[in-house]
C-alpha cells in the first residue's frame, strides 16, 4: 500500500516531465480521433505508428502508445451509438442499446453516459492497476484451462439471451457465432478449419468485418429506402443532450458491476476488453429485473459494457507487463514495443522498471482527465452529425465501412467478406434472428474451445476435471443453475398459449 | 540533355543494368506484426544496409497465416533483388507443409545471408525433478504419454523441437499448445504443466523459471550451468535461424551485391548491439552458400518430423 | 401476414439446420478423434449437431406470429416487407466497386464510386446529389487516408 502510494508520486515525477506530458498528450489525441473516426483501427494505428518510436526514449514511446489505446476507446462508442456502427470491437457490444437510444432522441444522453461509464471505469482500472500488480501471478495460477473454460461457458450461456427474441433462436446464433470463430488455423493441431483454400481465411475471420457485415450493412440494406429511416426519427433537442439525474441514477450501479466485470477480465490472463464488454452486458441483462428493456435503448446496456471496457482496458496493461500474456492483439502489439526497448515483461518490471510501470500508471490519470476535457464538449457535435439525411449519411458511412474492414489488416479479401455478412445478416433479419449472439460466440468462441482441448489434454480425457478444482465448479454450477433456470422459466410460459404482447417498449 | 540521359539509361544493356543494381529503393519485407524481435533485428540490418546500397531500404510488415502471406507476396515479386523476404527457417521447411493454400514451396526462394540464430530451451519449475533431458527421458518412460509440456502452438518451431527429440529418445510426452511463451511459463510455474519448451529470447533473464536444457550444440554464454542437448547425448540441435531471401531465380550478380552489403551490415556495431540485446549469440553470420546448405538440411529433418506428427 | 411471415420459423430452422449439416459434414472430414485426443473435427461436429437440434427446436415451437416481438434490428422489421432491390443492388454494387476500382484505378475514384452509386439507391437522392456527394466524401477522404493515415492505396492510379 505504502510502496504503491509512493511508486505512484514517483511515476507523476515522470509523467508530468513535459516531455513525456506532451507525448501523452499526443497519444490521446491520435487514440481519440482513431476512435471516432470509423475508418482506422487502434490496432493499425499503433502498428504504422510503432516503428516511429523506435527513436524514442522507452517511456515517452509508451505513453504515447498507451495513450492511443486508452485514448480510443473514447472515440470508439461514437459510431455504435449514433450510426449502429460497431468500428470497434469492444465496443460492438454497445450498439444493442444504444442505437435504439438514438432512435429516441437520446444519443446524446448515451454518450453523456459512455463518458461517466470511461471515467469511474478506468479510473478503477488504474487503482486496480497499483494494487493488484503484485498478486496477479497468484490469479493467474488460480486460472488454468479448466477454469477459463468454465467461465466461457457461463459467459456464452447468460449472453445466448443477449437479445431479445426466442431463446431457442439465441442459442442457434450463438452456436454459429462460434461455428465462425473456429474459421482458420487450428491453434490445436496446425491444420485448417473451414478456409476452403482462402489463404485469407486462415488467420480467421476479421472481427470487425463480421461486426460492420451483420450489424452496419445489414442495417443499410433494411433502412435505405424505408419509409420512415430509423435515423431521421432522432430529433435534436438540446435539453436531451445531458443526462438526467434518473438516467444517472439508473447508470450508476450499471457502471459499478460494468467496473467490476471489466476489471475481473482483465486480471484473468488472456482476458482482454471485447470479451469483458460482452460478458458485462449479459451479465447486466439477467441481473436486471425488467430484461425486456434490453435491445430498447436501456441505459445500463449502454453504461455496463462501456465501464468495463474502460476498466478492462487499464486492467488489461497487468498481466501483459507482469507475466508477458497480452489480453488481445493490441496488447500483444505494446508488449512488442516493450521489448523493442529492451525492457522484458515480467514478475519483476514493476521492481526493475519503476520508471516505465509507475510513470505509465500516472500517465493513465493525466491522459484520462485530459480525454474527458477533450470529449465532453464534443458531444453535441457528434449528436449534430445527426441532421444529415440519412440518404447521405448511409453512403458516406458504407465507405467508411469498407476502408475500416481494410484496414484492419490491410486485406480487401475482408471487404467482400463484410459485404456477404451484410446479405446474410439482413436474411437472419427478415427470419426473425438476432444477430448480436453470433458476435458473443466469435469473440467467446476460440477461447472455449482452445481452453476445453487443452483441459482434456492436461486431465488424460476426464471430464471430471472441470468439478474437481473450485473456481471451475464455482462457474460449472452457475452455468447448470442458469440453464435449469431458462428452461423452466420456458415451460411456465408455455402452459398459457398466448404470450404476454411485448409492444409497450416499441 | 535530358532526353539523351534518359535514351542512354533506356539504351544500356543488361549486363551494365547489372552492376548498377540497385537503381531504386531495396524493399525486405517483414511477414510478421511490427514489434517482436524479429522485426527489430530487420530493421536494424535494413538500416546499416542502406549505405552500403546507396538506396533506401524500407521495411514493410505483412502478416497473417504464420508469415504465409506476406511470403507469398514476396514469391511472388519479380526476381530482380528488389523485393527481399527477411523470415526464419521454417518458411521454407514448414509453411509449405502446414500452409499449402499459400502456395509457398521448399524452393520459392533463394537464401542470401543468415543474420539471425534462435535457440530453444525446456523450462520448468524451479522444484521439478526435471533438471536435464537425461531426466526428462526417464520420467517419460516411467509415466508414457503422462507429461506433459506446453508450447506456443501446434507446428511451432518449439513444437518440432520437442517431437523431434522424442523421436530420439524414445518417448512419448503429451503437448498442450497455447499461444505465447508467455502463457506457457505461466502454466509451467502454476504447476499445470510439466514442462515448457520456449524459445530461448522469450526468458530474458526472469529468475522464477529454471532452464533445464538448451536445444545447441554448446552451452549458452548467459546459462553457463545449463546443460545443451548434444553433450547430453542427444543428437538434436534445432534452432530457428534464419535471414534474408530474394524470390528464386534472382541473378547471381544481384545476389553477390546483396550478400556482401549483409555481411557488412552484420558485422557492423549497431546489428550486433541490437542482436545482444535480442539475446543472439555472437556469430550468427552465415553466406549464402553454407546458409543454403543448412537450410536443406533443415527442410528434410522437418519433413520427417511433419510425417511423424501426421501419423499420429 | 404473408405465407413467408407464417412460415417464418420454418425456415429459419431449416437454415439452421442446413448450416449444422455443413459443419458436420466438413468437420468430421477434420476427424473427430475422441475425449483423450480430441481431433480438429470435434468442435464443428458437436457445434453442428446442436445448430441442427436447434433447427428443429425452431420447427416445433414456433413463435406465435410476429406482433411486436424483437429487439434493436428487427424493430422495424415487420414494417419493412419486402426486401427494396433498388436499395440491395446499389449497396453491393456500391461495395464491389470499391474493391475493385481501390487497386486499380486508385482511392479517389474507388471512393467516388462508391458513394455515389451507394446514394443513388434512394430514390430521391438526384445524380447531381450523388454526384456531388461522392466527389466531397472523395476529397476527405484522400485528405484524411492517403495524406493523414497512409493507407496502402495510390491516390489515382498512374498520376498520384
Amino acid at each position: 500500500m505504502d510502496a504503491g502510494l509512493v511508486g505512484l508520486m514517483h511515476g507523476f515525477s515522470i509523467a508530468l516531465d513535459p516531455h513525456n506530458l506532451m507525448w501523452c498528450f499526443l497519444g490521446v489525441l491520435i487514440g481519440n480521433m482513431v476512435g471516432v473516426l470509423p475508418g482506422m483501427g487502434v490496432l493499425s494505428t499503433i502498428s504504422i505508428l510503432l516503428p516511429l518510436t523506435f527513436a524514442m526514449k522507452p517511456v515517452a514511446a509508451l505513453l504515447m502508445l498507451s495513450g492511443i489505446y486508452y485514448g480510443a476507446q473514447y472515440g470508439g462508442a461514437i459510431c455504435s451509438i449514433l450510426l449502429n456502427l460497431p468500428c470497434h470491437p469492444p465496443h460492438a457490444v454497445t450498439c444493442l442499446d444504444g442505437f435504439p437510444m438514438t432512435r429516441q432522441g437520446r444519443g446524446g444522453v448515451a454518450l453523456g453516459i459512455t463518458m461517466l461509464a470511461a471515467i469511474i471505469g478506468a479510473a478503477f482500472g488504474i487503482i486496480q492497476m497499483i494494487f493488484m500488480a503484485p498478486y496477479i501471478a497468484n490469479i493467474a495460477f488460480k486460472f488454468g484451462p479448466q477454469e477459463i473454460c468454465a467461465l466461457m461457458l457461463l459467459g456464452l450461456l447468460a449472453g445466448s439471451t443477449l437479445a431479445k427474441g426466442s431463446p431457442i433462436k439465441g442459442v442457434a446464433m450463438t452456436l454459429f457465432g462460434i461455428l465462425l470463430s473456429l474459421v482458420g488455423t487450428d491453434v490445436n493441431t496446425g491444420s485448417e478449419r473451414f478456409t476452403f483454400g482462402f489463404l485469407e481465411l486462415s488467420d480467421g475471420m476479421e472481427l470487425v468485418a463480421v461486426s460492420l457485415g451483420l450489424f452496419g450493412i445489414a442495417e443499410f440494406l433494411k433502412s435505405v429506402n424505408s419509409l420512415s429511416p430509423t435515423v431521421k426519427a432522432a430529433k435534436l433537442s438540446y435539453r436531451d443532450l445531458r443526462p438526467s439525474g434518473r438516467d444517472v441514477r439508473q447508470a450508476l450501479p450499471a457502471i459499478f458491476r460494468g467496473t467490476f466485470i471489466g476489471s475481473l477480465c482483465s486480471l484473468i490472463p488472456g482476458t482482454g476488453p471485447t470479451i469483458a464488454s460482452f460478458i458485462a452486458y449479459a451479465t447486466e441483462k439477467k441481473l436486471s429485473k425488467t430484461p425486456e428493456r434490453f435491445g430498447h435503448g436501456a441505459i445500463e446496456g449502454v453504461a455496463s459494457p462501456e465501464a468495463s471496457t474502460h476498466s478492462a482496458v487499464q486492467g488489461d496493461f497487468i498481466p501483459t507487463m507482469s507475466l508477458g500474456i497480452p489480453g488481445d492483439a493490441v496488447m500483444a502489439l505494446l508488449l512488442g514495443a516493450l521489448m523493442i526497448h529492451g525492457i522484458q515483461p515480467g514478475p519483476r518490471l514493476i521492481v526493475e522498471q519503476p520508471d516505465i510501470f509507475w510513470g505509465l500508471i500516472a500517465s493513465f490519470w493525466i491522459g484520462n482527465i485530459m480525454l474527458v476535457f477533450l470529449n465532453v464538449p464534443m458531444i453535441s457535435v457528434w449528436v449534430k452529425l445527426l441532421s444529415v439525411p440519412y440518404r447521405f449519411l448511409y453512403p458516406t458511412a458504407l465507405f467508411f465501412v469498407c476502408i475500416g474492414v481494410f484496414a484492419a489488416r490491410n486485406e480487401m479479401f475482408d471487404v467482400a467478406a463484410t459485404l456477404a455478412f451484410g446479405a446474410f445478416g439482413y436474411l437472419l433479419l427478415q427470419l426473425g434472428f438476432e444477430p448480436a449472439p453470433i458476435l458473443l460466440g466469435f469473440v467467446l468462441g476460440p477461447r472455449l474451445e482452445e481452453n476445453f482441448r487443452r483441459s482434456v489434454l492436461l486431465s488424460r480425457g476426464s471430464l471430471e476435471t472441470f468439478i474437481d478444482r473450485p473456481i471451475s465448479a464455482f462457474f460449472v454450477g452457475l452455468s447448470v443453475l442458469l440453464v435449469v433456470a431458462q428452461v423452466y422459466a420456458a415451460l411456465r410460459k408455455a402452459k398459457p398459449p398466448v404470450r404476454v404482447p411485448e409492444a409497450a417498449f416499441d | 540533355m535530358f532526353r539523351r540521359q534518359a535514351l542512354a539509361m533506356l539504351a544500356a544493356p543488361l549486363a551494365h543494368a547489372q552492376e548498377a543494381f540497385p537503381t531504386r529503393p531495396v524493399q525486405i519485407i517483414l511477414p510478421y506484426a511490427p514489434g517482436n524481435t524479429t522485426d527489430l533485428l530487420v530493421r536494424a540490418l535494413a538500416a546499416e544496409m542502406t549505405p552500403l546500397l546507396g538506396r533506401p531500404v524500407p521495411v514493410m510488415n505483412r502478416e497473417g497465416a504464420a508469415g504465409a502471406v506476406g511470403s507469398a507476396v514476396a514469391a511472388r515479386a519479380a526476381p530482380d533483388g528488389y523485393t527481399l523476404l527477411f523470415v526464419p527457417a521454417l518458411v521454407a521447411s514448414v509453411l509449405p507443409v502446414t500452409q499449402p493454400s499459400s502456395g509457398l514451396r521448399a524452393d520459392s526462394f533463394r537464401p542470401i545471408c543468415q543474420t539471425f540464430n534462435n535457440t530453444m530451451a525446456v523450462v520448468t519449475r524451479p522444484d521439478s525433478p526435471v533438471t536435464d533431458l537425461r531426466a526428462l527421458q526417464a520420467l517419460a518412460r516411467a509415466r508414457p504419454g503422462g507429461v506433459t509440456y506446453g508450447t506456443l502452438g501446434a507446428t511451432s518451431i518449439p513444437h518440432l523441437a520437442m517431437e523431434q527429440w522424442m523421436a530420439v529418445a524414445g518417448v512419448e510426452l503429451t503437448h498442450v499448445p497455447f499461444r505465447s511463451d508467455g502463457a506457457v511459463m505461466t502454466e509451467v510455474l502454476a504447476g499445470r504443466l510439466d514442462l515448457g519448451a520456449i524459445v530461448l529470447g522469450s526468458l530474458a533473464g526472469r529468475p522464477d523459471i529454471r532452464v533445464a536444457t538448451v536445444f545447441d550444440a554448446t552451452r549458452h554464454r548467459d546459462l553457463p550451468d545449463t546443460p545443451n542437448a548434444i553433450e547430453q547425448g542427444f543428437d538434436v540441435a534445432p534452432a530457428s535461424f534464419g535471414g534474408l531471401f530474394v524470390p528464386a531465380g534472382t541473378p547471381d550478380a544481384v545476389v553477390n551485391r546483396l550478400e556482401a552489403a549483409c555481411a557488412a551490415a552484420v558485422a557492423s556495431t549497431g546489428y550486433r548491439q541490437v542482436a545482444r540485446n535480442g539475446g543472439q549469440p555472437e556469430n550468427t553470420y552465415l553466406g549464402a552458400a553454407d546458409f543454403t546448405r543448412r537450410l536443406q538440411d533443415d527442410v528434410a529433418i522437418k519433413a520427417a518430423i511433419l510425417h511423424r506428427i501426421t501419423l499420429n | 401476414m404473408s405465407r413467408f411471415q407464417n412460415n417464418r420459423d420454418y425456415y429459419a430452422g431449416a437454415l439452421m439446420a442446413l448450416i449444422g449439416a455443413g459443419a458436420i459434414v466438413e468437420g468430421s472430414s477434420y476427424g473427430v478423434g475422441k475425449l483423450t485426443a480430441m481431433g480438429s473435427g470435434f468442435f464443428p461436429v458437436a457445434l453442428g449437431v446442436g445448430l441442427v437440434a436447434m433447427g428443429g427446436l425452431m420447427a416445433v415451437f414456433r413463435a406465435p406470429a410476429p406482433a411486436g416481438e424483437s429487439g434493436s434490428h428487427a424493430q422495424s422489421l415487420h414494417a419493412a416487407g419486402p426486401p427494396d432491390w433498388r436499395g440491395a443492388l446499389a449497396i453491393a454494387l456500391s461495395v464491389v466497386l470499391f474493391i475493385a476500382l481501390a487497386k486499380m484505378a486508385g482511392l479517389f475514384p474507388a471512393i467516388f464510386a462508391c458513394v455515389s452509386v451507394a446514394a443513388l439507391g434512394t430514390r430521391a437522392t438526384t445524380l447531381r446529389e450523388a454526384a456531388l456527394l461522392g466527389l466531397a466524401v472523395a476529397v476527405f477522404g484522400v485528405l484524411v487516408f492517403s495524406l493523414g493515415l497512409k493507407v496502402q492505396f495510390p491516390i489515382l492510379r498512374g498520376i498520384l
